[in-house]
């Protein structure tokens, strides 16, 4: 049933968002809304047969939630990225990868030191390799210039 | 005879030294992401997109295509020695090949999966080299109703032809179609959908949207179970098939490259399907059936061959007519569109060397795989002992790094990371994630062959009927959308009658 909601918002953004643009264009040209109209059309029919089909019990679309550990680790996980990606511009790229390294390795997953060390040696030393050097990518450096 | 003078070509550019060693990278990749759990080889191409700008178009492609088919092999190691499908299609191959493993007879399943994607792999690359013309030929008929049916096509066709809710997986694609639309109007030139976000003006990139649903996303997944897998321990001994084996397995192999071929041209089926329907088939044929689901050796060679099969046979849609068999070969064509290359029926006249070098590199692929997986198994089941804790968060910094490479902005990496939740939801809701990678990549085609076939037509729908290619397209999808209401409605009467209770005259009787 959540799905069924979701869609159907989703599809109901979609047509007002659209709703100031022309459905057609001059001597019958399709619009920019034509097609937006259309989809967003289909799919809040598509998420009221979903919801319908929920109500009936015939859809089985319950999610499937992890245990304790494994929700601690996930919402751990998706915090250490959401900080990544906001630090990463003030902080630098590299150094915030780093510090996400070793928190996902040392603090969510409760790895060994040394090895934990290692893989972020590595995980660096071949994003620094591959992308940095060889493909010439740049990023945001930090207050410690790198 | 025109088809084996190009391939003649193709092996030409092929076997040059460089596109040799990037057909080995990407097989040698997709076998080691194969054999991971927790991300699949669409996933590994995704993350990879970023590494081919700026290479030759050609090597680009062969080192993505080697990732795609190099998966299929690398599935079967986890599934034999863990007991978890290192890709989905690899699941039956779990079933028995884990029985077999456990009777001392995992070599035995290796090398009968290795040999039997090795020949299911070459004989559907045969057919590809003489379908795929004929195909791009036929292609060069359509026009835009035809080109628009065909998109649809191959979103209804996805819905009909997997298993589980159609109506979740036209929903995901409607979605995806929704997610297309966002940026500035083709024809128009307007902003559609952007809010006045100026990062939204050229709309969202398909590489971070296909970074977040598989990399991130199956990450998350994976992390919510960690136990260190402890693999069954093999020597290279024990790959020795026996006669007998052989002489069992090789009907099954036939039978498995037949039935994944045939269903991974479909588009939607894919690799998944035909590895299903290739076991259940065979357990027919079996001399053995009970054996099935205890350890029947035929049921991993039919499974295994038709896996690899059908990752060859998507691309005959893809290179014939520009259009995705399933979530691989959409990256690849979102690949060659960030080369600067347009797919569709004109790609062989227009880009022979790359079509042809494509086609000769996945028979050498396929040579390499056999080499990488008999010998050299036992060191490949080594890699599984390393525990996934330490694999998972360098796969989330390659996720963004390679979401952060397209355009060097901190924006798409949140793109990323937006999708990756909304592939882990997706993932937690059995809403299948193929159909809005399919969307993103067929849309910009559905949506300019729609406008321009109403603008041909001035407005009349009839320009899909009037035409008979068009017209006949018009109804497989009618079809597609409609057989599986129609299954549906039967099966819920079929039920109602077995549960109607008896009279009450005939319960004294």
């Amino acid at each position: 049933m959540a799905v069924a909601i979701a869609v159907m918002l989703t599809a109901l953004v979609a047509l007002l968002g659209t709703g100031d643009l022309p459905y057609f264009l001059v001597d019958e040209v399709p619009g920019p809304a034509f097609l937006p109209l259309l989809i967003g059309g289909v799919a809040m029919l598509l998420g009221a047969v979903l919801l319908i089909q929920s109500l009936r019990g015939g859809e089985d679309d319950e999610l499937d939630w992890p245990g304790k550990a494994g929700a601690r680790r996930i919402v751990l996980c998706a915090v250490a990225l959401i900080t990544l990606a906001a630090a990463a511009p003030f902080l630098g790229l590299v150094p915030g990868f780093v510090l996400f390294l070793l928190f996902m390795l040392l603090v969510v997953e409760r790895r060994a030191f040394w090895p934990s060390v290692l893989t972020t040696v590595m995980t660096m030393a071949l994003v620094e390799g591959v992308f940095i050097q060889w493909l010439g990518i740049s990023v945001p450096y930090g207050p410690f210039g790198f | 005879m025109d088809a084996l003078a190009s391939l003649a070509q193709g092996f030409e550019i092929a076997l040059t030294p460089t596109n040799l060693l990037f057909v080995f990278i990407g097989v040698l990749i997709g076998q080691v992401i194969g054999a991971l759990p927790g991300i699949g080889p669409a996933a590994g191409m995704a993350l990879l997109l970023p590494v081919t700008f700026g290479m030759n178009p050609t090597t680009a492609i062969v080192m993505l295509t080697g990732i795609m088919y190099g998966g299929m092999y690398g599935g079967t190691l986890t599934s034999v020695l863990v007991n978890v499908p290192g890709e989905a299609s690899s699941v039956m191959t779990a079933v028995d090949g884990h029985e077999l493993a456990k009777r001392g007879r995992a070599g035995a399943a290796l090398s009968i999966a290795a040999i039997g994607s090795f020949l299911a792999g070459v004989g559907a690359v045969s057919i590809l080299v003489f379908a795929t013309p004929v195909l791009a030929t036929f292609g060069l008929r359509f026009s835009s109703p035809e080109f628009f049916l065909l998109a649809l096509l191959g979103l209804t066709a996805t819905a009909s032809l997997r298993s589980g809710s159609m109506v979740k997986t036209l929903i995901v694609a409607a979605f995806g179609l929704m997610i297309a639309m966002i940026g500035t109007d083709p024809i128009a030139g307007t902003d559609r959908l952007t809010y006045g976000q100026l990062a939204l003006i050229d709309g969202l990139d398909f590489l971070p949207i296909a970074i977040g649903i598989f990399g991130v996303a199956e990450v998350l997944v994976s992390l919510e179970r960690l136990e260190d897998v402890k693999p069954i321990k093999m020597r290279l001994r024990d790959l020795m098939l026996t006669k007998a084996e052989w002489l069992l397995c090789r009907k099954s192999i036939a039978r498995g490259g037949t039935v994944g071929f045939l269903v991974g041209v479909l588009p939607g089926a894919g690799p998944t399907i035909a590895a299903f329907i290739a076991y259940i088939l065979e357990r027919r044929f079996s001399p053995n059936p009970a054996q099935f689901g205890h350890g029947a050796l035929d049921g991993v060679a039919a499974s295994e061959s038709a896996n690899n099969a059908a990752a060859h046979a998507g691309l005959v849609p893809m290179l014939g007519l520009g259009i995705p068999a399933g979530a691989g070969s959409a990256v690849l064509m979102s690949a060659l569109v960030l080369q600067g290359i347009r797919p569709g029926p004109m790609l062989m006249t227009e880009q022979p060397g790359l079509v042809w070098g494509l086609i000769a590199s996945m028979f050498v692929g396929n040579v390499m795989l056999l080499a990488l997986n008999l010998p050299l198994a036992p060191v490949f089941a080594s890699l599984l002992r390393v525990p996934y804790a330490y694999l998972a968060p360098p796969i989330l910094v390659f996720s963004l790094v390679g979401a952060y490479a397209t355009t060097s902005s901190m924006f798409t990496v949140g793109v990323a990371l937006l999708f990756g939740a909304i592939g882990y939801i997706m993932i937690k809701a059995n809403l299948p994630r193929a159909p809005l990678v399919l969307a993103l990549v067929l849309a910009p085609l559905l949506e300019s062959s729609l406008r321009q076939s109403l603008t041909f037509s001035q407005g009349s729908p009839m320009i899909f009927v009037e035409r008979p290619i068009s017209a006949v397209l018009l109804v497989v999808v009618l079809l597609t959308i409609l057989s599986p209401i129609f299954a549906a409605v039967r099966s819920h009467r079929r039920r109602r009658v077995t549960q109607i209770p008896a009279e009450p005259a005939e319960i004294a009787r």
